[in-house]
Formats: C-alpha cells, structure tokens, sequence
C-alpha cells in the first residue's frame, strides 16, 4: 500500500490528501535505482503515513511532460494536496523527510 | 564480517566478483549511484571479446551480472560515503547509513563525466543539462540539443538523441564553452568563447537549445576515498598492478587508470584485483 506504481489518470486523486512522494524513475537509469532502495528502505518502513507513487517515465511520458521533468531522478512531494517542492538528482531521506516535516 | 567487499559494478567489479565467488569468498559488491557504470550510457561497443556482432553497453553488463549472480555475488543497492583503512578491518560508511566491515576491499569505482565548473552549470544542472543520455535522453525528443564532448564519445551521443528524436543543434568542445545560460527555471542555451563562432541557431554568440548533454572527458569517482588511498593529483588511485598504498586494498579499472580507460582492461583488472585480495587472505 505504501508504495504504489501510478498513472496519469490516476495521478490527482493519488496525490490529494496526506504526505505523498512522487518518484519519476526509469529502468536504465542508475540514480533512480539508488533513490528507489532509499525511499524504500528508509522511509516506507518507518513512515507509514507517507504515500510513494512511482512513475516510470518510459510507460508514463505525459506525466513527466507535465511536470516538465527533464531529468531522472525526479521528486514532487506534496502535503495536504499542495505541491511542496520537485527535486532534481538523488535526494537523502533525511532531506525528504524534513521538507515532508 | 565480510571476506571481500567490492565498490562498484561496471566491469571491474563484476570481474573481481565473478572470480573471489567463484574461490568461495562470498563477496558482496556494492552496486553504487551509477549501477552497472559507464558501459550503461554505451549503445555500441565493438571491441569487447566474445561479442562478434556489436552490442550494446547494458547488454553486456547484464550478461556479467548473471555470471556473477549464478557464481554467488552478492549485489546491494548502496554507495559508500566514506572509508576508514587504518587498522586491519576496513571499513565503508555506507549511503544508506550501514558501515560494513571487511577483511579485504576492490575499490572499482570508475569514472564519471567531468564537470565544466562553468557559469549556469550548477544551476541548470537537471534542468536542462544532463550528463545520462540513457536516463534523460528521451525527455528531449522533438526539441532542440546540444552535445558538448569531443571525439567518438561525442558522436555517439549525437546519434544516441537523434535516435530518440532530438534535433542535435550542434556538438560543442568543452573548452569552446564560455556559459550556461537560462531563464532562470531551466537553460535555454550555451553561450560560446568569443574566438568561436557558432555554427547554427545563433543568437550572437549563444546556441540556443532546450537540452545540452556533456560528454566530457571522465574523471575517477574516488573523493569518497579522501585521504584512505594515494591518488594521483587528478584522482586516480595509485597502484602497483592492482594494489594500493594500503595493503588488503585493491584498486581495478578506470578509477586507478589515469589512460586507456577500456572496459575489457577494467574486466582484467578486476580479475587481478581478486586474485591479489584472495592471496592477501590466505597469508594474513
């Protein structure tokens, strides 16, 4: 439940209410697969309250488009339905967590 | 305690993780920020033994991680942050906050693009400029680029983002760049030396553009050593074959090579490497 592969129709109900991460990867890039075992293994055990929506761009190009991502890995994190922040490049958990806070 | 603890997964760390699994050490090989290396941003590689026809990059580093898997390396998804070599264990301080403690260590940490240090570069880092074509390669399509790089490795990223329907505007050297520009959110072009002129989509003397990719000239990922290892003043480790100024440490492939940066010699290495660290076993 906490982590979840999510489409473009699905995308504003999915990130609508609570702590949600957005993570934009794509098989063949290295960072993301970094920033995935981070997200998985230091946030999604210890921070049930937070939702992760992964998005693989290869399957999911519009959503990236809309987002105007340009480069993998990307971050959007929103809280209570607003978007906080979108993060470029391999991001620490602690950071994640304290702009989350 | 681990037996062999092996830094990074191009084909230096697979090729010392093929041969200490296969002599029962059980190794681990830590997989790093770039898994697999810098043959995962290759389409083309002709040169490589026991691929007559050319083939791609990840193909073969997928064939070097099943040979290594089915021989008993272990594969973890982290990168080591920092190290301590000074007493007989060593130790790595791990991304993911573990430190890992091992009897022998190969550093296999390759190399990566070389940054400008440019104006703009660290601002429209991810926001225009990239330097993985296989990660961001298809975000350009239908837009305009720039490759700065030289040589083969330039063209065949051209070719590369051609192939994903990018409009290559032009191939810049590196030393012909004078800035990144931007619009503040995102580049919007590069701006040339002033003994350069453009060749196309001039704006004076800025190429504009919606993405640039650097294909520069590597550099070994080694900062993480800090002063753990003798380096070279460019950052290559410094060794004798394979072996580095601390004994039980290892060093294999472009991270220890200040030339001939070839994958089939990092494979060569990373074999020597786990010799040397297995007979380093044996007689401590």
């Amino acid at each position: 439940m906490a982590v979840r592969d999510i489409k473009e129709a699905e995308y504003d109900e999915g990130v609508k209410s609570g702590k949600v991460i957005v993570d934009f990867w794509a098989t063949w890039c290295g960072p993301c697969k970094m920033q995935g075992a981070l997200i998985d293994q230091k946030i999604v055990p210890e921070h049930p309250e937070i939702e992760v929506l992964k998005v693989n761009v290869d399957e999911e190009p519009a959503l990236a488009a809309r987002f105007g991502v340009m480069s993998i890995p990307t971050l959007i994190l929103y809280k209570d339905g607003q978007m906080l922040e979108q993060i470029v490049g391999l991001t620490k958990p602690d950071e994640i967590l304290a702009k989350l806070a | 305690m681990e037996n062999i603890i092996i830094i990074g997964s191009g084909p230096a760390g697979m090729s010392a993780g093929i041969y200490a699994a296969r002599a029962g050490m059980k190794p681990i090989v830590l997989e790093g920020l770039e898994s697999g290396g810098q043959l995962m941003q290759t389409q083309h590689v002709a040169n490589y033994p026991g691929f007559p026809e050319t083939v791609s990059g990840p193909t073969i580093i997928a064939a070097m991680r099943k040979q290594a898997e089915t021989a008993g390396v272990r594969f973890v998804m982290d990168a080591v942050e920092s190290v301590d070599f000074t007493g007989p264990v060593k130790k790595l301080s791990t991304m993911m906050g573990d430190t890992l403690e091992a009897k022998a260590v190969i550093v296999a940490s390759g190399a990566g693009v070389t940054k400008t240090h440019l104006p703009g570069e660290a601002k429209y880092w991810g926001r225009g400029i990239s330097a993985c074509l296989t990660c961001d390669g298809a975000f350009y399509a239908g837009k305009k680029v720039v490759v700065v790089g030289e040589g083969p490795a330039a063209q065949g990223a051209k070719n590369y983002l051609t192939r994903c329907g990018a409009e290559v505007v032009a191939v810049v050297a590196p030393a012909d760049v004078k800035s990144f520009d931007g619009d503040g959110s995102r580049l919007t072009g590069v701006t040339l030396q002033s003994a350069n002129q453009p060749i196309q989509q001039s704006d004076n003397q800025t190429i504009l553009c919606d993405g640039l990719f650097l294909v520069t000239a590597r550099s070994p990922q080694t900062k993480f050593l800090g002063d753990a290892l003798a380096r070279d003043a460019k950052g290559h480790i410094v060794v004798e074959g394979t072996k580095t100024s601390v004994p039980g440490v290892y060093a294999a492939g472009d991270c220890a090579r200040p030339r001939h940066k070839q994958a089939v010699i990092a494979a060569g290495d990373g074999a020597l490497a786990a010799l040397e660290a297995m007979a380093y076993l044996a007689h401590s």
